[in-house]
C-alpha cells in the first residue's frame, strides 16, 4: 500500500513563520549586566539574517529603571550547520545584589514590540560541613586487579570521598549547581577525571552512584541535570581553578529547607601525583534551571530528531522571554572550597 | 503560551468535582436502594405476573438483541438482553403484546394475562433487509430510552458503507459516526471525545480485546462475517461496563443457525473470508465458524524468490512475507428453554515471517575448499486469543443469570535466527569449522483470566434492574528480550565456543482485578425515565489496592411522543495503559498496568442532550464535558522506539486531560436511501503540571487528535434487489503535531536551537475524504453472488499521513533547500471483490 503513497510540499502560512527576538544571558551576583541579542530563523529558511538591527536594552531592578545597557554590534560570529550569523552584545555597569528583582526590557527596530525578561538574584548558599576523611562506601572497581593503577575513589584503602553538608536555609529561592574542577602540577590534561555525584537519600538513607550518562535516570520527582563540561560557556566556573570544568545542576526541589549530603567519587588514573581539588557551590534561579534541564533532555534527543524520529516528541526548550525568546537566567554567589591531595604516592 | 489562564480555573473545578463526587455517589447509592425498595413495594400491592421469553429470528433461531418487547396498551416495555431474552412485568388482565426489530415483520398478541406467561417470540424478516439501516426500535428508541451517546449499527448496514480493499471495518465504520475521531489516514485507531486510543473497551462477546487491529491499525481485528450486532456506548455508560474511560464498543457474534446449513465466501482486494452455520443437532447445537486471511504473501513469494534470485545466484532459499488472519468459532447449544450454554473463541494474528539460505563454495587450485552458509530466520507475530464459556439460566422468569468465564491473551512475539557457518577443507580434509551468529528473542503480552456473573431482573413493570460482579486476573509481560551470540570455533585439534547469552526482562506483574456493579432502569413515570447505577472496582497490584466508586446516572423527559431531554452523568475508572507511538498501531505497543507510581484514569463525563423523531428520520444534538485524571503520555523525546533498557514508567507522565463538545446526528433507518449525518465540534486539551512530571512546561496544550469540525455523510440507495449504491464522505480539521518553527542561538554561542512554542502547535491540513461503494446482486442456483466495486478517496484529496522537514543540497548552487513535506498514503484506491452466499 504504501507504494500507493505520494508526497506534496505544504505551503507553509501562518504567524508562526515569523521571526521573533531572541534574547540571552545568565547574570551573576557581583557583576554586570550581560545579554546577546539576535533574532530567530524560520526553520524552513536555510540562510537569512538573524542579525537584530536597531537593538534597545533597559535595565530596571525592583521595578526601577536602572541604565540603559550599552550595545555593541557584530560581536559575535559563529559558525554552524545553518551558516554563520551576527550578534549584539549587551552590557551596563550595574552590579547585581542578592535578591535584586531584575527586569530587561529589550527592543529592536526589526519588531514592533519590545520583549521583557524577570529574573530575581540568588542567593549565597551555606556549605555547613566538608568532610575529607569519611569513608563512605568500601567498593573495589571491577577491573582492580587488571590494572593496577586504576583505583575507585571511594575505596576502603584510603582513595578519596567527600562530602558536602549544604544546609538549604532558602526554601523559597534557588536551584542548585555545583562545579567541580581540579588543578594539580604537570599536566592537566592528562587527568582523567569521571567526577560522579551522589546524593543522601533523605528516604533510604542509601547513596546513589550517579554515574554521568544515568545521572537524570536516578530521580524521580526532581531530575537533576549532570551537565558535564557543556556549560563552560555559560557559567562562571571560577577559572582561577583550572579549565576542567563539570557542571552538576539540581533541582531546588530536591533539596528544599533540609540539610542534605553530597558525595564525591571517581576515578582517579593518576593516583601518584599531587593533586589539588576544587568544588564551587552556587546558587542558579528557576528559570535558569529548567533551561539547563530542558536544553539537555534537547541535546540527547536531537540525534533522534536528526534522524526523523516519527515515534517521539520534540523536546522543547524552556524559555523566560516574553514577547520573544531565549533564556535570561541567574546565578549567585559561589562557595568554593579547595583540597590538596598528597597521600597517593 | 496558550490558554494558561484555564488551568487556574480548571484546578478549582477539579477540586470541586472531587468533593461532588462523594456527594454524589451517597445520593445516587440511596436512590439506588430507594428505586429497588419501591419496586419491590409497589410490586406488592398490585397482582402482577411475568411474561419472559426469548425472540429469535424465524428463520435461523438467532437470538434478536436489542428487540422491542412491550404492552401496546399501556405503552410498557422493554428490550431484549444481550442473550435474546426479555422480562416484562405486567398486572393482570389484557395485555396487547408487540415485538418489533429493525427489518423484521412486527409481532402482536394479545391475550388474558393471569399467571407468569412463558411466550418465545419469533420474528420473520419480511421487509426487503436492503432497505433497511441504522438505528430503530420502538421501545427504548431514539426518543423514549434513557440512553444517551450509544449508537447501534446492524452489521448489514455496515457491509454497506465503502471499505478500503473493499474490507467492511467495524471500527472505520464507527468513526464515521459524530464524537468518534480517527487517527492518522486510514489507521482503525479510535478517539472518542477527547479521549486516547486506549480508552476504548473492545468487547467481544463481553470479553476485552485488546489488539483490534491488522497491518499497523489500517484493518481492525472483527471479522464482519461472524458478527451479529455493534453497539457504541460513547458516554454515559451502564453501570455493568467498566476499565475505560471513554467509549464501550460492544461487538455480538452470530449464535450459529439452528435450523439450516448456510453461510458465504468472499475474495477482494487482499483478503479472502468464509463463514458457515449451521445445526450440529436442529433446534438443540449450532455452531457458526468464519475465516479471513489476507493473501498477497502467497502472491507475492514467488516473485520475491525470482527477484532475490537474480539479484544473487549464490542464494538457495528465500521466502518473506506478511499476513494476518482472523479465526472465529462460536458453539451453542440449547438444553431447555431456561438453559443455554455458548462457547466461543477467536484468534487473530499478524505474522511476517523471513526464511532466506545463501550458500557460497569456492574450490582453490591447491585443493582448498572454503565453503560459506549464511541462513537468516525470521518469525515475527502479534495477536489475540479469547476464549469464553457462558452459561444463561432464566432463573425465575423475572430472574435471568449469565455466568461466563474468559481467557483472553494477546501476545507479541519475535524472534530473529542468523546464522554464518564458513567450513574451511583441505583435499577432503576438515581443517577449520566456524560458526558465528546470534538470536534475538523478544516476547512481551498479557494474559487474562476471569469470572463473571451477571443478572437481569425485574422485580417491578417499572424497573429494570441489572447487577453482577466478576473478578479478573491479568498477567502482565511488560517486555523480555533475549539475546544469544554464538561464536564456536573448532578445527582438527581445537574446539572453542565464546558464546553468550543475554536476558533483559521487565519483571512479569500480576494483579487482580474485581467488578461489582448495579443499575436500574427506572419508570418513574409516563414522562420521566431514569437510569441509575453504581460501579465498584479494586485493582491489586505490587501490594497496592485501588478503590473505586463510580456513579452512573441517567434522566430522560419526554416532552412529546416526539421529542425529549436528556441528561447523564457517568464516572468511569481505568486500569490499564497503553504505551505506543500515537500515531500508528504497532506490535511493540505495550499495555501496562498501574502501578505504586503511576495511578489509575478516572473520568468524568456529563452530557445534555434533545432528541427528536419526525416522519422517519432521527435527530440528537448532544453537548459533553469530559474531565480525565492521570493520563498518560510520553515524555519530551521518550519513545517507545528506543533501544535503551529505561524502565517504561520512566519514560511516561501523568496528566489531566479536558474536552468538551457538541455532536448532531441526524439519520434515516428505512427507506429505499439510508443513512446519516454527524456533525461533531469538539476541543481537548491536556495539562502536564505535576511536579517532575511537566510537558509543555505545564502549561495546557492540545491532545494530538484535538479537531474542531467532523462532519461524516453516509448515504445508501437501493433503488432495486439487484442493485445499491452508497457514498460517504468525510471532512475534519487536521491532527495537531509538533514542530520547531524557529531556529536560534541559545546560550552556548554557536548552537542552534529548534523553537517549540507549544506541544501540538501545528495542525496539519484539513482531511477530506469521498468514498463511493456499487454492489450489484444476482440470484443464482445455490445462493446469491454480489459483485462488488470500491473506490477509497474518489476525488483523490491528498491527505496528510505524516509531515516532515525535506532538506535537499544544490550542488550546483551550493544551497541548501528546505520544504515541508506530506506523505499521502492512500490517493485514490479502487478495489474488487466478489463474494457468494448460500
Amino acid at each position: 500500500m504504501f507504494l500507493a503513497a505520494c508526497t506534496k510540499v505544504i505551503q507553509f502560512t501562518g504567524e508562526d513563520s515569523e521571526p521573533l527576538l531572541v534574547v540571552n544571558g545568565i547574570q551573576q551576583v557581583g557583576k554586570t549586566p550581560n545579554l546577546m541579542v539576535s533574532k530567530s530563523r524560520f526553520f524552513l529558511e536555510s540562510e537569512g539574517c538573524v542579525y537584530a538591527r536597531g537593538v534597545a536594552a533597559k535595565l530596571f531592578v525592583d521595578d526601577v529603571f536602572v541604565e540603559d545597557l550599552s550595545v555593541r554590534d557584530t560581536v559575535f560570529q559563529y559558525y554552524s550547520n545553518e551558516g554563520s550569523a551576527e550578534m549584539c552584545y549587551c552590557t551596563g555597569n550595574y552590579v547585581f545584589q542578592e535578591g535584586d528583582r531584575v527586569r530587561f526590557v529589550v527592543s529592536s527596530d526589526d519588531f514592533d514590540d519590545p520583549v521583557t525578561a524577570d529574573v530575581v538574584m540568588p542567593a549565597k548558599p551555606e556549605v555547613s560541613y566538608f568532610d575529607t576523611l569519611r569513608v563512605i562506601v568500601a567498593q573495589v572497581w571491577p577491573s582492580y586487579e587488571e590494572a593496577p593503577n586504576y583505583y575507585t575513589s571511594v575505596d576502603a584503602n584510603g582513595n578519596p570521598c567527600w562530602i558536602f553538608e549544604w544546609n538549604d536555609h532558602h526554601p523559597e529561592t534557588g536551584e542548585l549547581i555545583l562545579h567541580t574542577d581540579t588543578i594539580y602540577p604537570g599536566d592537566p590534561e592528562r587527568l582523567e577525571i569521571t567526577a560522579s555525584l551522589g546524593i543522601n537519600d533523605p528516604e533510604g538513607a542509601q547513596y546513589y552512584n550517579l554515574e554521568p550518562v544515568e545521572g537524570i535516570e536516578w530521580f524521580k520527582s526532581s531530575d537533576p541535570v549532570f551537565s558535564d563540561f557543556a556549560l563552560g560557556d555559560v557559567f562562571d566556573g571560577n577559572s582561577v581553578y583550572g579549565s576542567r570544568l563539570k557542571f552538576n545542576v539540581f533541582s531546588d526541589n530536591t533539596f528544599q529547607g533540609a540539610l542534605y549530603d553530597l558525595k564525591f567519587f571517581w576515578e582517579n588514573d593518576f593516583p601518584f601525583m599531587r593533586q589539588k581539588y576544587a568544588f564551587s557551590l552556587s546558587l542558579v534561579d528557576e528559570h535558569c534551571f529548567r533551561y539547563i534541564q530542558s536544553y539537555r533532555k534537547y541535546e540527547e534527543n536531537s540525534w533522534m530528531e536528526d534522524i526523523g524520529n516519527l515515534f517521539s516528541e520534540p523536546t522543547q526548550v524552556y524559555s523566560n522571554v516574553k514577547g520573544g525568546i531565549g533564556i535570561v537566567g541567574a546565578q549567585g554567589t559561589p562557595v568554593v572550597v579547595e583540597m590538596v591531595l598528597d597521600n597517593f604516592k | 503560551m496558550p490558554c494558561s489562564e484555564n488551568i487556574l480555573i480548571l484546578q478549582e473545578e477539579t477540586k470541586w468535582g472531587m468533593s461532588m463526587r462523594k456527594g454524589i455517589v451517597r445520593i445516587m447509592f440511596l436512590m439506588l436502594l430507594c428505586s429497588v425498595a419501591t419496586g419491590f413495594a409497589q410490586n406488592g400491592r398490585a397482582q402482577t405476573y411475568t411474561v419472559s421469553g426469548y425472540v429469535t429470528d424465524g428463520n435461523s433461531k438467532e437470538t434478536l438483541l436489542t428487540a422491542s418487547v412491550y404492552d401496546a396498551n399501556t405503552m410498557r416495555g422493554s428490550v431484549t438482553n444481550n442473550f435474546g431474552y426479555y422480562t416484562l412485568v405486567m398486572p393482570a388482565g389484557h395485555v396487547d403484546l408487540h415485538a418489533s426489530y429493525v427489518g423484521y415483520s412486527k409481532y402482536e398478541n394479545a391475550f388474558l394475562l393471569r399467571c407468569d406467561t412463558v411466550i418465545n417470540i419469533q420474528l420473520d424478516a419480511s421487509i426487503a433487509l436492503r432497505e433497511v439501516a441504522v438505528v430503530g426500535r420502538a421501545i427504548e428508541n431514539n426518543v423514549t430510552g434513557t440512553q444517551m451517546s450509544t449508537i447501534e449499527i446492524p452489521i448489514l448496514q455496515m457491509k454497506k458503507v465503502p471499505a478500503i480493499f473493499g474490507e467492511t471495518d467495524i471500527i472505520k465504520t464507527l468513526q464515521l459516526l459524530p464524537g468518534v475521531q480517527s487517527g492518522t489516514e486510514g489507521s482503525a485507531g479510535m478517539y472518542v471525545r477527547g479521549g486516547g486510543p486506549d480508552e476504548n473497551l473492545m468487547l467481544l462477546d463481553g470479553v476485552p480485546l485488546y489488539n483490534v487491529n491488522h497491518a499497523m491499525g489500517f484493518f481492525s481485528a472483527f471479522n464482519p462475517d461472524a458478527i451479529k450486532n455493534v453497539t457504541l456506548f460513547k458516554g454515559n455508560f451502564p453501570a455493568r461496563f467498566g476499565g475505560r474511560l471513554s467509549s464501550v464498543v460492544d461487538v455480538r457474534t452470530k449464535d450459529g443457525d439452528m435450523q439450516s446449513y448456510h453461510g458465504n465466501f468472499s475474495i477482494g482486494a487482499i483478503a479472502a473470508k468464509m463463514n458457515v452455520e449451521g445445526p450440529i443437532v436442529k433446534d438443540k447445537t449450532s455452531f457458526n465458524l468464519s475465516f479471513r486471511r489476507t493473501y498477497y504473501d502467497l502472491l507475492a513469494a514467488p516473485l520475491i524468490n525470482m527477484i532475490v534470485k537474480n539479484e544473487s545466484e549464490n542464494m538457495e532459499k528465500t521466502m518473506a512475507g506478511y499476513y494476518f488472519y482472523d479465526f472465529n468459532l462460536k458453539l451453542n447449544h440449547k438444553f431447555s428453554d431456561k438453559d443455554r450454554l455458548f462457547m466461543s473463541y477467536y484468534s487473530g494474528d499478524d505474522r511476517v515471517y523471513v526464511d532466506m539460505k545463501e550458500e557460497d563454495a569456492i574450490t582453490y587450485n591447491n585443493g582448498m575448499e572454503v565453503t560459506n552458509v549464511e541462513k537468516l530466520n525470521t518469525k515475527w507475530r502479534w495477536g489475540n486469543r479469547v476464549a469464553a464459556l457462558r452459561w444463561n439460566h432464566v432463573v425465575s422468569p423475572q430472574l435471568f443469570m449469565n455466568v461466563t468465564g474468559t481467557y483472553t491473551q494477546y501476545r507479541h512475539l519475535m524472534n530473529v535466527d542468523y546464522d554464518e557457518e564458513c567450513v574451511v577443507k583441505s583435499n577432503g580434509v576438515l581443517l577449520n569449522n566456524e560458526k558465528t551468529g546470534y538470536e534475538l528473542g523478544l516476547k512481551s503480552g498479557i494474559y487474562d483470566l476471569c469470572g463473571k456473573v451477571d443478572f437481569d431482573y425485574r422485580p417491578h413493570e417499572k424497573h429494570d434492574v441489572k447487577f453482577g460482579f466478576d473478578v479478573t486476573h491479568h498477567l502482565y509481560e511488560p517486555s523480555a528480550t533475549a539475546i544469544r551470540v554464538n561464536d564456536e570455533y573448532s578445527s582438527d585439534n581445537d574446539t572453542n565456543d565464546n558464546g553468550t547469552t543475554i536476558n533483559l526482562a521487565n519483571a512479569r506483574i500480576g494483579a487482580w482485578e474485581t467488578d461489582l456493579y448495579a443499575e436500574d432502569n427506572w419508570d418513574i413515570s409516563n414522562f420521566i425515565k431514569l437510569n441509575l447505577g453504581l460501579h465498584y472496582s479494586t485493582f491489586s497490584v505490587e501490594g497496592k489496592t485501588y478503590h473505586s466508586v463510580q456513579p452512573r446516572a441517567s434522566l430522560r423527559a419526554l416532552a412529546s411522543e416526539n421529542l425529549s431531554f436528556k441528561a447523564g452523568y457517568a464516572s468511569m475508572t481505568q486500569y490499564i495503559h497503553l504505551l505506543s507511538s500515537n500515531t500508528i498501531s504497532l506490535p511493540t505497543d505495550l499495555w501496562v498496568p498501574v502501578t505504586q507510581n503511576l495511578l489509575p484514569m478516572d473520568a468524568h463525563q456529563v452530557a445534555v442532550g434533545a432528541f427528536y423523531d419526525w416522519k422517519g428520520f432521527e435527530f440528537s444534538l448532544e453537548g459533553y464535558c469530559k474531565f480525565m485524571k492521570n493520563v498518560v503520555e510520553y515524555k519530551d523525546g521518550a519513545s517507545f522506539f528506543s533501544l535503551d533498557a529505561t524502565d517504561w514508567q520512566e519514560k511516561v507522565c501523568m496528566g489531566d486531560g479536558y474536552s468538551y463538545g457538541v455532536e448532531f446526528l441526524v439519520q434515516r433507518s428505512v427507506g429505499k436511501v439510508t443513512g446519516w449525518l454527524g456533525y461533531t465540534w469538539a476541543r481537548a486539551n491536556r495539562l502536564f503540571n505535576r511536579q517532575g512530571q511537566e510537558l509543555n512546561f505545564g502549561e495546557m496544550f492540545p491532545a494530538k487528535y484535538d479537531r474542531r469540525h467532523d462532519l461524516s455523510i453516509v448515504l445508501s440507495y437501493a433503488p432495486s434487489e439487484r442493485f445499491d449504491v452508497s457514498a460517504t464522505w468525510v471532512y475534519s480539521s487536521g491532527n495537531c503535531a509538533t514542530l520547531a518553527m524557529q531556529n536560534y542561538s541559545g546560550l552556548d554561542v554557536g548552537s542552534s536551537i529548534g523553537y517549540v512554542s507549544c506541544r501540538n502547535n501545528y495542525r496539519l491540513n484539513s482531511y477530506q475524504r469521498l468514498d463511493i461503494g456499487v454492489n450489484w446482486h444476482k440470484q443464482k442456483k445455490y445462493g446469491e453472488r454480489t459483485w462488488s466495486l470500491n473506490v477509497y478517496n474518489a476525488l483523490c484529496h491528498n491527505n496528510p499521513f505524516i509531515v516532515y522537514p525535506k532538506v535537499t543540497y544544490d550542488y550546483n548552487e551550493q544551497t541548501t533547500k528546505k520544504q515541508l513535506v506530506q506523505v499521502c498514503i492512500f490517493p485514490l484506491m479502487p478495489s474488487l471483490s466478489y463474494s457468494f452466499q448460500f
